[in-house]
């Protein structure tokens, strides 16, 4: 795992991360495979048994695509408005769309991992790295169709994703850093 | 097998220090906003594209059908038919029926309707307050009165 690029995508206040094996840094890239019905098509195909596990329901293919995209399209109509008026308006900005990953509201950490989701029932993630109040590093983001995120390959890996940019952002010299693979 | 993190932790940043270089080093990235605002302006027939490209899928896989098998039947390139399954295309009747006849389905279909005497009138004028208040008349007139009323109100708006 590498980290190649972080990319302004709000100015001063929203960060993201490109890792080495993608061609877009992830914000953009999440926004672009949740608005594919092909890559929805076979994520969906490939947890199949999530999907119709009974966390969210017994929700077909095609269901879920458009779920997916339709929550996809109001939480960019979100970011998009806070784009607009966040620079004015002080209540309307990222940390009114971010909260801790641990679902601790009392305790808020340093350089805390973040989850945002638009609303209650909402299945999509972006994670980031909270660096300060209204400054965030989107570091990846999910289809959650499963209660925690430990039980999951593709979660485990958004997982390693949050410490790994920690830890980037934290190291003095990040571009001598990253994870050895040894086999 | 990811064994070992090879981060240096004896030289911590601070949040300051992290945010300067945040802003310093990041490259700005405005496509996004223009991604967005387009996604945000078409959603319409986006959605009808991708509700299109879920159909196509699930049929290819149904078959056991390949995309670049479609293309060829389809006789297009298998970067438009990718394209297509991809949602991204604002197709043409004309490819829509080829596909629907090449996988035997139904793509589009247009719901059954009946077209009134007065259709065309109701189709552009019907919110309109002066076709309200000429609809109130009609109901008083015999049948060659709102021909003439109607003819009347469209020489007048033309005018």
């Amino acid at each position: 795992m590498k980290i190649i690029d972080t990319f302004a995508v709000l100015n001063e206040s929203l960060f993201s991360v490109q890792f080495e094996q993608e061609v877009t840094h992830e914000f953009a890239r999440l926004f672009n495979i949740w608005n594919d019905p092909e890559y929805l098509f076979d994520f969906f195909n490939e947890n199949l048994t999530d999907l119709q596990g009974g966390f969210w329901g017994d929700i077909n293919i095609s269901e879920a695509i458009q779920r997916t995209r339709n929550e996809a399209s109001e939480l960019e109509a979100k970011i998009l408005a806070i784009a607009k008026t966040g620079q004015t308006n002080h209540y309307e900005n990222l940390s009114t769309l971010f909260t801790p990953l641990n679902n601790d509201p009392c305790r808020i950490e340093s350089y805390e991992k973040s989850k945002t989701r638009i609303r209650k029932g909402s299945w999509l993630r972006v994670y980031a790295i909270r660096v300060d109040l209204n400054t965030y590093v989107v570091c990846g983001g999910a289809i959650k169709l499963t209660k925690t995120m430990n039980a999951r390959n593709h979660l485990k890996l958004e997982l390693e994703k949050l410490e790994f940019t920690k830890n980037y952002l934290l190291s003095e010299s990040p571009d001598a850093h990253d994870f050895v693979e040894l086999f | 097998m990811i064994l070992s993190n090879c981060f240096k932790t004896d030289a911590i940043m601070n949040i300051e220090d992290i945010k300067k270089r945040l802003i310093s080093q990041s490259k700005k990235d405005d496509q996004w906003i223009k991604d967005a605002e387009y996604r945000q302006a078409n959603k319409a027939w986006l959605d009808l594209s991708a509700s299109i490209a879920i159909h196509i899928l699930s049929t290819l896989r149904r078959k056991g059908m390949t995309q670049k098998e479609l293309a060829i039947a389809l006789e297009l390139s298998p970067q438009y038919v990718n394209k297509i399954v991809q949602g991204k295309e604002n197709l043409t009747l004309e490819t829509i029926t080829k596909i629907e006849k090449v996988l035997n389905i139904s793509l589009v279909e247009v719901p059954s309707f009946t077209v009134s005497q007065d259709y065309g009138v109701n189709a552009w004028l019907s919110d309109t307050p002066s076709y309200k208040k000429l609809q109130s008349l009609k109901s008083e007139m015999n049948l060659s009165q709102k021909a003439d009323c109607i003819y009347d109100y469209n020489v007048l708006k033309i005018a």
